[in-house]
């Protein structure tokens, strides 16, 4: 009994307290060093040295005189632009109706008997007159770059068997072998020979080889680019259009046709009047002239690289003459004969045809 | 002599001239054409034509306008559009002319060009003069006016006949026109003292240099905006230079940022791809703001975003070739496009899919809980039990610290940890380098959940409730408690930095994060500004979630009778709602209990010493009865339905006996009873048996009687006593 009571006092006592269990834990995020990398002081040192090395004021007044005289020369058949701010870039733009014949790549005035359109001293048509203006820019000049596109949209070709075998000399590659015997195979050869025609009269203009890409963009080119669904759809809007009524949103870029339009234009009957015409993109590369000038410090260090770039860069005529050489638009690209739908060939000796980039510079990207 | 020639022989007097190119159709010629025209060059406009600043129109009639840039402005021209006028006959409207201005015009100023620029006397001056001479492009003939914008508006002219003008630093640069007399102005561009580097071009451009990419080496960085190479390359070197750098100074603009000698230098990592800041520095940042955990988890969001406002990027003026110029402070959030920090993440969301569960003496059990979902953008912070689900936003990860959490489908089956999900970068989760979109303490009630206020001293519990080992078992669904020795009180651990992060007064959150689960009731009133416990049990009567109004009211406290079952919760709330994360099932009971059999909560063996005392009366036949008491030394008892238990003990009994009042039935005895008793009020209040006894000392006294009495403890329960 008493044993019993013991243990019965006892039993109470034998509690412990909660002893802690260990859990997993979060790791810390160890720090890792990373360096920089080492400043790029040797485009800094580039970029002085083609500062020093300026395009002569003078190249931009020649080439803003030659400008001038071509549009006073073609202006009334062709638009004469520069692309950009410099006057190295120029875009032109010519209506194919009033200067090819119908439906043949003739110039007006090439055939015995028909008169010419446009002449100038020493030039009987708007492409020949365009190159009587570059020449003037040639002692400027190292060199001159054309891309001619001819844009023959919906336009019927004078023969299906269409050919222009003398036009086909003289280009890296020739675009095509064998003329096939369909209308728009003809369109398309039509497109490309409008556009040779057009860049052989600006190399006669010239008097001087030039690399030339000469490109064709027939009316797939521009079914391929232009909503006319999308231009369809908004005529009828606006037909549909009553007084007082909210206008319908704008059409949809590519449901417009492609710059620069004309007031003849009518994209929802699928009529782009103002694709029928020659483009022609000049690039004038001017020659920089040496700096007679060098940096006052020596050292290579990020400061002084700096220094020198600023140094070079707040002189009064570098800040006048900022204006630089366009973008290149040979050199990169296709070497391709048949890019998309189109014809491309650029003359022998020329690099690769960058298409993209003309078609930016002429205004021709499809729209996004 | 002609009228028409009469008027350019006057306007050749009067300081305009005839110009070089034939006159087209419209324009005071006879023949269609196009020519450019010099400022100041005469034109003619015919009655009989429209004009239009585009070949295709729209037409209309012009009078009284006679240069080529009185006519522009008539139609409307506008700075950017061609210079070019186009007239037509309206009896020849396919024969379309034009005149446009000469392009010589827009190069005067260049080099070579008809006015010559040349530093002036004082910094960034500058002198146009007249190039001697000069008369081409109609130099001889126009004016110029030099206007500078911002803020201190000046303007200077050169007029006609003037050789140069002088004009003083314009930090914009200026603007000129050109005009001929009496004609509206031609703008020329913008005249700087000085050219400027390709970064001092791209700032005064303006508009933002860097943006937030996440796919640098490490993970965040800020990358330039554009392809503008040159100005980046630039950038880069004058951080190299010390001509850029990114300093912190709260509340104060860039200006005054950049020139305080206290603010704070950021340390950067420069590479041609972009700019990161440093991984120590953000560590450290960490630090500041959350103490030693801030190292376990990355930072947030908002956190990037508050800490791009305090940033500021400063740009020396000049490299030292210009003289003496203000640098350029700008704010790094602009700068930078910190906001798209966060806009990329504004619609994604964090979610959970929660479980709760039972903690019983045999371990967890799991329930499916609700599903909750918070916007990343909100600093999401949630806590849930291990074995929810979390489902990851698009392009994210799961880090525990810096070790990743594997990720089935974009889901994740959560363990005990702070997990962190985070922007998923190349430096996975060992980076400081990226951003934090939301943070979930993920609790185990089995390991963190501690009824702290019961002893010890039972079996050692399954392994997925280690807080609960040795707390004594009632049944296998109830733990037990003592209430003189045990009481209902629970400790809360959680995650390394869960606190940290939960607690940090920029979160403002409603409740906090300790080390207490504190058993909360129906309290009313107010209790100052502590916040309140994010972690609380609640104890109710029954299992159900006490997580409203109601069940707060309901909830009970510790103290009940013996065999009454009490019901803990352990409650979260974060501030959105509670939410029941675990719930545990106690019974009252005897102190000296010392074991208990059985499966089954109702077919429970309890097995203990010095139970409950009972006084009651003891009869058998022939003798009388007897008045008396008895103490169970030894017991073992049955729960049955209805308040019924079965009991067998061995007591000592003593009484008196009723006829003579000698004393009977003293000394031990063994007793089989049937309890019966109210539960929850007065459980096994009476007791009935039948027990075997010494017949000793009365000597009427036979080796076994019955009993019928009362529960001394739960009468004094039901009396309020205890």
């Amino acid at each position: 009994m008493r044993l019993l009571l013991m243990i019965a006092l006892a039993v109470p006592c034998g509690g412990t307290a909660y002893e802690g269990a260990t859990g997993p834990t979060t790791p810390e995020i160890a720090v890792v060093p990373a360096p920089s990398d080492p400043p790029p002081t040797e485009r800094m040192r580039t970029l002085e040295r083609q500062c020093r090395e300026t395009i002569p004021g003078t190249t931009f007044q020649e080439a803003a005189r030659a400008l001038s005289q071509v549009r006073a020369s073609i202006g009334r058949y062709c638009s004469v632009a520069l692309v950009g701010e410099t006057p190295l870039e120029w875009r032109v733009s010519c209506g194919a109706d009033a200067l090819f014949e119908s439906g043949r790549y003739a110039l007006s005035g090439d055939t015995e008997g028909s008169t010419p359109v446009v002449t100038c001293d020493g030039g009987r048509n708007a492409f020949a007159c365009l190159g009587r203006g570059l020449r003037s820019m040639l002692p400027h000049v190292a060199r001159v770059d054309v891309a001619v596109v001819g844009h023959v949209d919906q336009q019927l070709p004078a023969q299906a068997r269409l050919d222009c075998p003398e036009l086909k000399e003289g280009w890296e590659a020739v675009p095509w072998s064998r003329a096939t015997n369909t209308r728009e195979a003809a369109n398309e050869r039509l497109a490309w020979c409008r556009a040779a025609r057009a860049s052989r009269a600006l190399a006669e203009g010239l008097g001087s080889s030039v690399h030339t890409a000469a490109i064709g963009n027939g009316s797939r080119w521009l079914d391929a680019r232009l909503d006319r669904q999308g231009a369809v759809d908004h005529a009828r809007a606006l037909e549909r259009l009553r007084p007082g009524d909210e206008p319908p949103a704008d059409p949809p870029a590519a449901a417009n046709c492609p710059n620069p339009g004309s007031a003849s234009d009518e994209p929802a009957a699928g009529k782009c009047q103002s694709a029928r015409r020659v483009d022609v993109l000049v690039r004038l590369e001017a020659r920089p002239s040496r700096a007679d000038t060098e940096c006052s410090r020596d050292g290579a260090t990020p400061e002084d690289v700096l220094f020198c770039l600023e140094e070079c860069a707040a002189r009064p005529e570098q800040s006048q003459s900022a204006l630089a050489n366009p973008h290149a638009f040979f050199g990169s690209g296709s070497t391709e004969t048949r890019v998309g739908e189109r014809f491309v060939t650029r003359t022998s000796g020329a690099g690769a045809v960058d298409v993209a980039r003309i078609d930016e510079r002429l205004g021709l990207a499809a729209p996004r | 002599m002609k009228l028409s020639t009469c008027l350019f022989a006057l306007c050749a007097l009067a300081g305009l001239a005839a110009p070089a190119f034939a006159q087209p159709r419209c324009f005071g010629g006879s023949e269609p054409a196009a020519a450019p025209l010099t400022l100041g060059d005469r034109v003619r406009l015919d009655s009989n034509c429209q004009y239009a600043l585009d070949a295709n129109g729209p037409w209309r009639s012009l009078t009284n306008r006679d240069t080529v840039v009185d006519v522009l402005a008539a139609l409307g021209w506008r700075d950017g559009m061609q210079a070019t006028a186009y007239g037509r006959r309206t009896d020849a409207p396919t024969e379309v002319s034009s005149v446009f201005v000469d392009h010589c015009t827009d190069y005067v100023l260049q080099a070579g060009g008809a006015f010559r620029v040349r530093p002036g006397a004082r910094t960034d001056a500058l002198v146009v003069e007249r190039t001697s001479g000069a008369t081409s492009c109609g130099v001889d003939r126009i004016a110029l006016t030099f206007d500078c914008q911002g803020s201190g508006a000046r303007r200077a002219t050169l007029p006609i006949g003037a050789q140069s003008v002088e004009l003083p630093e314009c930090g914009a640069g200026w603007e000129v026109q050109a005009a001929a007399q009496g004609e509206p102005s031609y703008p020329l561009g913008r005249l700087a003292a000085g050219g400027e580097t390709p970064l001092q071009r791209r700032l005064r451009d303006g508009g933002t240099l860097l943006r937030p990419d996440w796919e640098g080496e490490r993970g965040l960085r800020f990358v330039p905006t554009e392809t503008d190479a040159d100005a980046w390359a630039e950038l880069r070197t004058a951080f190299a230079a010390g001509h850029a750098r990114l300093v912190r100074k709260r509340g104060a603009t860039a200006a005054t940022a950049c020139h305080e000698e206290s603010a704070d230098v950021v340390p950067l990592v420069v590479t041609g791809g972009g700019v990161a800041f440093d991984e120590g520095w953000l560590a450290s940042a960490m630090r500041d703001l959350y103490g030693a955990d801030g190292v376990r988890f990355a930072p947030s969001l908002s956190m990037l975003r508050e800490l791009a406002d305090e940033l500021h990027l400063c740009l020396a003026g000049t490299y030292g070739a210009r003289g003496a110029r203000e640098g350029t402070g700008l704010a790094f959030a602009q700068a930078a496009s910190a906001q798209e920090l966060v806009t990329r993440y504004a619609t994604a969301e964090l979610c959970v899919t929660h479980v709760a569960y039972d903690v019983t003496p045999n371990g967890l059990v799991s329930h499916e809980g609700a599903r909750q979902c918070v916007a990343v953008s909100d600093g999401a912070l949630l806590a849930a039990n291990a074995g929810a689900v979390l489902e990851l936003p698009e392009g994210s990860v799961a880090c525990n610290g810096n070790t990743p959490i594997e990720a089935s489908e974009g889901r994740v089956t959560l363990s005990r940890g702070l997990v962190d999900v985070r922007v998923g970068t190349r430096g996975g989760c060992a980076t400081f380098e990226t951003a934090s979109l939301g943070r979930v303490g993920v609790v185990d009630p089995g390991h963190d959940w501690i009824p702290a206020g019961l002893e010890r001293g039972g079996r050692e519990a399954p392994a997925d409730v280690p807080a609960w080992s040795g707390v004594f078992v009632d049944d296998p669904q109830s733990f037990a408690f003592v209430r003189r020795r045990d009481d209902l009180r629970f400790r809360m651990t959680s995650p390394e930095g869960f606190a940290s992060a939960w607690n940090h007064p920029a979160r403002g959150a409603a409740t906090a994060v300790g080390q207490h689960a504190p058993v909360v009731g129906d309290e009313s009133g107010r209790f100052g500004h502590a916040r309140p416990s994010a972690f609380v049990t609640r104890l109710t009567k029954d299992a159900t979630c006490p997580v409203g109004a109601d069940d707060v009211r309901t909830a009970v406290p510790a103290e009940t009778v013996v065999d009454g079952v009490v019901h803990a919760h352990l409650v979260l709330d974060d501030g959105r709602a509670p939410r029941c994360l675990a719930h545990a099932r106690f019974r009252a009971r005897e102190p000296r209990v010392v074991s208990t059999l059985g499966r089954s909560e109702r077919r429970q063996l309890r097995i203990g010493f010095l139970g409950d005392a009972r006084l009651g009366v003891f009869f058998s036949e022939p003798q009388p009865a007897a008045i008396g008491a008895l103490l169970p030394i030894f017991y073992t008892d049955l729960h049955l339905k209805a308040g019924f238990l079965f009991e067998v003990s061995v007591p000592l009994t003593a009484a008196i006996a009723w006829e003579d009042g000698r004393a009977s039935r003293v000394g031990p005895a063994l007793m089989v009873a049937m309890n019966w008793g109210y539960p929850e009020i007065a459980p096994r209040l009476f007791t009935f048996g039948v027990m075997v006894h010494a017949p000793w000392p009365h000597p009427d006294d036979t080796v076994w009687s019955f009993f019928g009495g009362i529960n001394v403890t739960s009468l004094i329960d039901l009396l309020g006593g205890r």
